[in-house]
């Protein structure tokens, strides 16, 4: 038997204030598989994304999760990434942390964390001082921090460097492969798709009729 | 860079309003010192043994801080929801919040005196809050609490004044803080509940801007002076108790006990107000703009409708920030008719036609308003042009990179805040004219004051206008060939000409209804102000049914004046401005 779906949309309706946004969307997500969703700006590709944490309510289909946790077991990676700027980076990735932990243990995982995208000693640096792609690293660790089951990522590293934007593309990947994390990516960047993901949606693919396995 | 003109020009005038500002209160003690043979460390040690000084210390810090924690009980709930969401009226709500602050104390006070009174809705559901019978009688008798009523109505009042120091200081960062910092806080783990939320998001954002504005709310309680009188008349508070032995202290060899208390008095306020500005001004300073803010609309506009509960919130606040306004127009018309079988009322235009025509004890509301736009103007004509001066020289140096001396300017001008209106009153009054005595016959007398307590209101108002104009105008207008007037009307003036009415409005407002020092100043006669002439028609035996009434419609004319004032000001108000003031 296969390994059931993490994620499963069917029929999916949006809109605002009357206007439609979308409607009749279906996708599945396979576990650890992370899928990119291609579509130009406006869309709706963010809006599904919020759609599926709960940060909208859709009116009409189903949301299914393998889990039966929303938002427990989901992260979310938003465009601009959000660091706070009353804690430093360490504080900052603490409020990750989905149960009490000790100040050892905060401290150990933090430091590995760190180190595992290149930003060793980073803890006490004030969330101002840092670059873009060092910013978008420190709210991909914290998001990933719960050890979510899925990860939304909205256009994460649309507004860095293209250089930078191809590295920590790669590094991404390499990190949800390494923990088993289904996720859905979208952009509007063939080549980031195409770098990141196992499987590139074209956005009108999404409103194809639902087929059952 | 300035020219050497303008940096002498300056220099004179910063000069100029320090030494206004504290030569009064420094002959002052100069004075009082040569009357008790005290110095000033020994008049504060000697503090404890001051008559009714200890019972009026602790009375003051009690009523200013439950003041302070009532204001951020009332004022938070109400700032939150009228900042999440998107009201209708939202200009209104926001100028109807606003108003109490500006709202003369002696209006505020007899507001709050026709809401405790024995025809009041308050009373007739059991809280007897003046003559203190009922529940409030039993609890009294319970706990042995004297005047319980008393000073509940006190902090209820205070808590009202204040309520738009919460609600400016809370408000726009609640309505502009990027609504996807909440969005993100809820998707992480130490975020899914709401004291999660509240402990990592809401309180550093908001905390500094709570406590500053409680900061302010426990000054302006702690040197409320008509309110006190008016509300608490069994209680003295530091304000009051130097207001009441000043008209005696100061003079050699006559009741040296009333000059101890005095300059115990005032040493130990001064301290204990300089504390809390400091406080204040680091909080301040906290309180900063790190946080990402998008426009108050859109922020708003994701969040929806208001919730009933919002609803509810906002409109009971607007009910109670109205109620005593209300409550002293009603009275100016409601004439009491007590006859052998009873009291009834009648409603009548008699008490605005008496309040018109003045008596020979009392000047007309016409005389009174001509003389409080008299004293408003020429503070205005002063207050203006002084607080724009000093915050532009507080600019230029932090432009210029010196920035210990523009905080010790900028701490400067905040000072008058801390030696309150009876202190600035006390310090002409004694300081000046027990030396010179020929300055009683100057007319234009409380102008001194007014400007000494106006100016760092026109400082706080223009120095964030000053700082947020971006130099690249100036530069723009310079490099079209616009002559230098034109250049600083289109480059600089023209960003900071809203706040400019702003302060203009406001010192208007505050001179028409500053009551401390001009009570102090003019007492009884013929240059009375409003404010003035309302407590000396309220001192009046009320067998006369018209003495309240006439009361009430000075009060009116002071009140809507305020209120026309503060309306041209919210109007030239920039969205999500905040600071208080």
């Amino acid at each position: 038997m296969s390994e059931p779906s993490v994620l499963e949309i069917r029929d999916l309706a949006k809109s605002f204030e009357g206007v439609s946004v979308f409607s009749g969307l279906n996708l599945r997500l396979e576990a650890n598989e992370i899928v990119a969703i291609l579509g130009p700006s406006g869309c709706g590709k963010s809006t599904l994304l919020r759609c599926i944490v709960g940060l909208e309510e859709a009116e009409q289909g189903g949301l299914t999760f393998a889990s039966n946790r929303r938002a427990e077991g989901i992260g979310y990676l938003f465009q601009q990434p959000i660091l706070y700027p009353h804690l430093n980076v360490a504080s900052n990735i603490a409020l990750g942390f989905k149960t009490k932990v000790s100040k050892k243990e905060r401290q150990t995982t933090i430091a590995r964390e760190l180190e595992s995208v290149e930003l060793t000693g980073f803890e006490s640096r004030r969330v101002e001082s840092l670059s873009g792609g060092e910013a978008q690293r420190i709210a991909l660790l914290r998001a990933m921090l719960g050890q979510p089951e899925v990860l939304l990522l909205d256009e994460p590293f649309s507004a860095l460097d293209l250089e930078t934007r191809r590295s920590i593309t790669a590094q991404t990947r390499r990190w949800l492969k390494q923990r088993n994390t289904a996720a859905i990516h979208v952009t509007h960047d063939p080549e980031e798709a195409e770098l990141m993901a196992d499987r590139v949606v074209p956005w009108q693919a999404l409103f194809d009729r639902w087929e059952e396995e | 860079m300035p020219r050497n003109s303008e940096i002498v020009g300056r220099g004179f005038v910063v000069m100029a309003y320090v030494a206004l500002s504290s030569v009064p209160f420094v002959y002052a003690m100069a004075r009082l010192q040569s009357v008790t043979g005290q110095t000033p460390l020994e008049a504060f040690l000697e503090f404890p043994e001051a008559y009714g000084a200890t019972e009026a210390l602790q009375f003051t810090l009690l009523e200013a801080s439950a003041s302070a924690l009532l204001t951020v009980l009332f004022g938070v709930p109400i700032a939150w929801y009228l900042g999440r969401y998107h009201w209708r009226h939202a200009t209104m709500l926001r100028a109807v919040f606003s108003v109490p602050f500006v709202m003369p104390a002696i209006v505020v006070a007899m507001g709050f005196l026709l809401l405790i009174d024995q025809q009041s809705l308050l009373f007739k559901v059991g809280l007897d809050l003046r003559t203190e019978t009922g529940v409030i009688g039993a609890y009294a008798d319970w706990t042995g609490w004297s005047h319980p009523g008393h000073f509940l109505a006190l902090i209820i009042a205070h808590a009202w004044f204040n309520l738009s120091l919460i609600i400016r200081f809370v408000e726009p960062t609640v309505a502009r803080l990027d609504p996807a910092w909440e969005e993100q806080m809820s998707l992480l783990g130490q975020g899914q509940s709401t004291f999660g939320r509240l402990r990592h998001l809401w309180w550093p954002v908001l905390g500094p801007a709570v406590l500053c504005a409680a900061s302010l709310s426990f000054l302006f309680s702690f040197t409320s002076f008509a309110l006190v009188k008016w509300l608490t008349p069994f209680n003295q508070t530091l304000e009051s108790l130097m207001a009441s032995y000043g008209g005696s202290a100061g003079i050699a060899d006559y009741r040296v006990d009333t000059s101890e208390i005095v300059m115990s008095a005032s040493i130990v306020q001064f301290l204990i107000l300089l504390g809390t500005l400091y406080l204040t001004s680091t909080l301040q300073r906290r309180h900063s703009n790190r946080f990402a803010l998008v426009s108050e609309h859109g922020a708003q506009a994701s969040r929806g409708p208001p919730t009933l509960k919002a609803k509810v919130t906002v409109y009971a606040g607007f009910l109670f920030a109205l109620a005593p306004m209300i409550a002293a127009v009603t009275a100016s018309f409601r004439i009491r008719n007590r006859t052998a079988t009873g009291t009834s009322y009648t409603w009548g235009m008699e008490a605005w036609n008496a309040a018109w025509a003045g008596d020979l004890s009392t000047l007309s509301v016409t005389e009174a308003l001509t003389n409080s736009m008299i004293f408003a103007i020429g503070t205005l004509i002063v207050a203006l042009p002084v607080g724009w001066i000093l915050a532009s020289t507080i600019h230029a140096l932090e432009i210029n990179n010196n920035h210990r001396l523009a905080k010790a300017l900028d701490i400067a001008t905040l000072l008058p805040l801390a030696i309150s209106a009876i202190m600035v009153g006390l310090g002409v009054l004694l300081g000046v004219l027990k030396s010179m005595p020929s300055l009683f016959q100057w007319s234009l007398l409380p102008i001194l004051p007014h400007v000494i307590l106006t100016v760092p209101f026109v400082v706080r108002i223009m120095l964030p206008a000053m700082r947020s104009v971006d130099p690249k105008w100036k530069e723009q207008a310079s490099v079209l060939g616009l002559n230098p007037l034109r250049t600083w009307y289109h480059g600089y003036f023209s960003f900071i000409r809203g706040p400019a009415v702003v302060a203009s409005s406001l010192t208007l407002a505050f001179s028409l209804g500053e009551f401390g020092a001009s009570w102090l100043l003019v007492r009884s006669g013929s240059w009375d102000t409003l404010s003035v002439l309302v407590d000396t028609l309220m001192s009046r035996p009320k067998f006369d049914p018209l003495v309240q009434p006439t009361a009430m419609a000075a009060a009116t004319v002071l009140m809507m004046l305020t209120f026309l004032l503060f309306f041209l000001a919210e109007r030239f108000r920039a969205e999500g401005e905040g600071g208080g003031f």
